[in-house]
């Protein structure tokens, strides 16, 4: 008996051990089905007090922001998280960046017919006018929002989402946000619709916020007295949207409506007006040419987790930005920023290849773009102040708007830029750019010059030389007699392919009314490029102004140092 | 058929979101008369952090004196100018330098940069338009821990401040509790942008400089129990207080005032204030 157990204990330890190491096998080589991936970044700056732009001193002299995110994806399934450190955050980024953590985190499932995310959750709803949780690293914006988002695919072309959770604020969350969406791409699921040239989508969105009701005073003059009232403040605001795309034979027709309920809101002076936004898009593209045309009104859309946040900080919902993005530094020194408050804007984007073989077109062909934006105040009557000013009293309705109905007096932004680029031959190219702006630097900035007629033009040309080695010049003027007059920009970089480049650079306020403010701004920078790896290493001196990505900006502060980036992915 | 089940069953479940999940207010129901008290014992601390070169300080600044209309001597204005960032904050040449290192120790440690902003009893950072409704919560509703009165004497060349003042109920606090003493000054006319008058708008309340140490100086140790008393005194010469004013003129003593803040040094709670105004 007591043999047949010992040999029973050693045999079943056998069977055990064995199972163990081929469990361990097991995990281990599913393990090694997955793949690793991720980026990591780090900008930091040293900085020098300069007193002449208006750079401060800064007690930590060294300042920096970093991100280092890692994936993991295994056949369906996928992990993912991001440590961010700012340390402290960089000057122009908000204060209440500081600290470091894993605010990103998520799991995720992705199978046929289902794919659910929990953690972190970056999303859109159509054109974003209804919901956009996004991140962007320049602007220092990350409006995840972390709960959990099921995608469901029942059948071809019909897309189901709901999404709920709370929204990221800096280190904390607020709000509570739940959406749902539908797409319906017709010419998917619909058999005698499969083999037609057009394809129809219709889409629909119903997203609403919750935030817990807050005390909100308004003390009131009545008479010789004060009488101090209490808002009644919508815990839930819900908004809908419906959405129409057309594409055939090249031809493109699209729009979206939304609609917010109400939601006074520290933005817009705790009125009870609804809100909503019409985008409308047309356009035409064929091999070598294109054109868009793009029309928007937007009525008190500033739609936010937190209804006391402002600025680019705690919004649902985006508002697309109808500008053309510049690419040059002179050309971008004035950007424009959607106002969701309210605007009606315009757009007409025209490009253009003259055919290579041609005179003008030459043997590479010669690109030609014309763009030009515009975007207007709209037209608010019967403002419900009991002083008699534009703005309305809190508690109130507010105003009343129609769609596209704008004060034509009252422009807050026109760009017309015409731009032609051609390759002269294997060694050289050029750029050249004109356009002509006008900026309302008072609604935009908060202050200043409510009319400033900016005309700049732009002239970049790359010539190679020797194998791998090129030298850029890039030379821009900006001329206006408004804000701080002509800017004169030069910049030449040498670039020796693949990995080595340095520039230097000269922004020149040439033509300052004030003698002792035709400043210049020079920079210095080098950087190396292996794959997806680039560091740079920089010098000089920033101007004081706005950064724009999207139609969403973030003021920069005037700075001088040493600036450094690094970033790699994998 | 199924696909129109899954349509209809998104739809109808989208709909039920919409009219579950959305509150709409009637007219006659936006604004409701407040019924809270609007004075007691404690004396709430609202900070406002500003700069001559915010355009919607003024804005602020005129929400922050309705209040002080309203409740009187519950509550205790504060501007704070701090030095950065300099786009809002840098002062024009000839004007009185109303930037103190004590207003940006205060922006660095809550963490603002941008203006306007302000602090209820520094519980957290709120816009204007929340400071209405952050002071009549602690007005109505708020603990009463302490209470705290201040005197001061002054002649031509020396200010003395007492303050003494017992726990009325034992108090849990984070840190060891302090108090702070701020000298601020009242019309002074910088620019100001923004302002109806931006050539000369006159900023009250001024944060001049702190006759303790910035974040306080002790005067009971944590989680004081009723009864604990406690009491702190100052002296200071009256002239480096005199900001200088524009046309080389000084700030005149009778515009100055003696704010004391009693706080929790852990949380930064401010539970109770109490202000002097200065007289020749």
């Amino acid at each position: 008996m007591k043999i047949t157990r010992r040999i029973f204990t050693a045999v079943f330890a056998c069977f055990a051990f064995c199972a163990a190491v081929s469990a361990q096998s097991k995990f281990e080589e599913v393990m090694a089905r997955g793949t690793l991936s991720g980026n990591i970044q780090l900008d930091a700056q040293l900085y020098f007090k300069d007193s002449l732009i208006g750079s401060p001193e800064v007690p930590e002299k060294f300042r920096s922001n970093s991100f280092a995110y890692l994936q993991y994806t295994n056949g369906k399934f996928t992990l993912g998280a991001r440590f961010e450190g700012y340390f402290k955050p960089m000057l122009g980024y908000d204060a209440r960046l500081d600290g470091w953590g894993v605010p990103y985190y998520f799991a995720r499932f992705s199978g046929d017919i289902i794919d659910v995310t929990a953690g972190s959750i970056y999303e859109q709803f159509g054109s974003g006018m209804i919901l956009r949780s996004y991140q962007d690293w320049n602007l220092g914006i990350d409006n995840a929002i972390s709960g959990v988002r099921a995608i469901i695919r029942p059948y071809k072309g019909i897309t189901i989402k709901g999404i709920v959770g709370t929204q990221r604020h800096f280190w904390e969350h607020v709000g509570l946000i739940r959406g749902v969406d539908l797409d319906l791409a017709f010419n998917d699921f619909i058999k005698p619709m499969q083999d037609w040239e057009t394809r129809i989508t219709l889409g629909g969105s119903f997203v609403s916020k919750y935030q817990d009701e807050q005390l909100k005073l308004v003390i009131d003059q009545v008479g010789d007295e004060l009488v101090p009232f209490k808002l009644n403040l919508p815990k839930n605001v819900g908004s809908a949207a419906a959405r129409l795309n057309l594409e055939s034979h090249g031809f493109t027709l699209s729009g979206e409506y939304v609609y917010k309920a109400n939601d006074p809101s520290g933005e817009n002076g705790y009125i009870y007006r609804h809100g909503q936004a019409l985008l409308l898009n047309a356009g035409y593209s064929m091999r070598g040419f294109g054109v868009l045309l793009q029309a928007k009104s937007v009525d008190n859309m500033g739609f936010r987790a937190d209804r006391a946040e402002k600025g680019n900080f705690g919004l649902i919902n985006y508002m697309p930005a109808l500008t053309r993005q510049h690419a040059y530094s002179l050309a971008s020194l004035y950007p424009y920023a959607c106002q969701s408050l309210g605007e009606v804007a315009f757009q007409a984007d025209i490009q253009y290849k003259i055919k290579r073989g041609t005179a003008l077109g030459g043997k590479y062909g010669t690109d030609l773009k014309l763009n030009a934006s515009v975007a207007f105040a709209p037209e608010r009557t019967d403002i419900t102040s009991s002083t008699g000013s534009l703005k309305p009293d809190a508690g109130t309705f507010g105003y009343k708007s129609r769609m596209f109905h704008m004060n034509a007096d009252e422009v807050y932004f026109i760009d017309a830029n015409f731009e032609v680029a051609h390759k002269f031959n294997k060694n050289f190219k050029m750029t050249l750019m004109y356009m002509f702006e006008r900026y309302n630097q008072e609604v935009v900035e908060g202050h200043g010059e409510p009319k400033a007629f900016i005309h700049t033009v732009v002239g970049d040309f790359t010539y190679m030389f020797l194998k791998k080695h090129a030298l850029r010049l890039e030379l821009q003027y900006l001329h206006t007699k408004q804000i701080e007059q002509d800017w004169l920009m030069g910049t030449l970089e040498y670039t020796f392919a693949p990995n080595w480049f340095v520039s230097v650079s000269d922004q020149w306020n040439v033509g300052n009314n004030d003698k002792g403010r035709r400043l210049h701004y020079y920079y210095v920078s080098a950087g190396y490029i292996h794959d997806a790896t680039r560091i740079s290493l920089s010098y000089g001196k920033i101007r004081q102004g706005i950064m724009c990505a999207g139609g969403v900006c973030r003021e920069m502060p005037a700075s001088n140092g040493v600036m450094l980036t690094m970033s790699s992915s994998f | 058929m199924k696909m129109i089940k899954y349509i209809g069953g998104c739809v109808l479940a989208g709909l039920l979101l919409t009219f579950v999940s959305c509150d709409t207010i009637k007219e006659q129901d936006r604004k409701v008369l407040f019924t809270g008290s609007i004075s007691g014992e404690r004396t709430v601390l609202l900070e406002e952090f500003t700069g001559v070169r915010c355009v919607n300080c003024p804005i602020a600044a005129n929400e922050a004196h309705k209040l002080q209309e309203f409740f009187g001597e519950n509550l205790i204005v504060v501007s704070l100018f701090p030095q950065t960032p300099t786009g809002l904050t840098d002062i024009a040449p000839g004007d009185p330098d109303v930037r103190t290192e004590e207003a940006e120790a205060y922006a660095r440690e809550f963490n603002v940069d941008q203006f306007p902003n302000g602090m209820v009893n520094r519980q957290s950072v709120l816009a204007w338009e929340s400071w209405g409704g952050a002071v009549a919560e602690v007005v109505s509703g708020g603990d009463n821990y302490a209470s705290m009165t201040m005197s001061v004497a002054l002649d031509e060349e020396e200010l003395q401040v007492s303050l003494s003042g017992r726990f009325e109920q034992e108090y849990k606090s984070a840190g060891v509790i302090n108090v702070i003493v701020m000298v601020l000054g009242d019309s002074i006319v910088t620019r100001q942008l923004g302002a109806t008058n931006p050539a000369a708008h006159v900023q009250n309340h001024v944060l001049i400089t702190t006759l303790s140490d910035v974040w306080g100086d002790r005067v009971a140790s944590s989680s004081p129990s009723a009864g604990t008393e406690f009491s702190a005194a100052y002296h200071t010469s009256v002239d480096p207080l005199l900001l200088e004013l524009r046309d080389n003129k000084k700030l005149s003593v009778d515009k100055l005032t003696v704010v004391a803040a009693l706080v929790d040094a852990g949380s930064k709670e401010v539970l109770q204030a109490v202000q002097v105004h200065l007289k020749k």
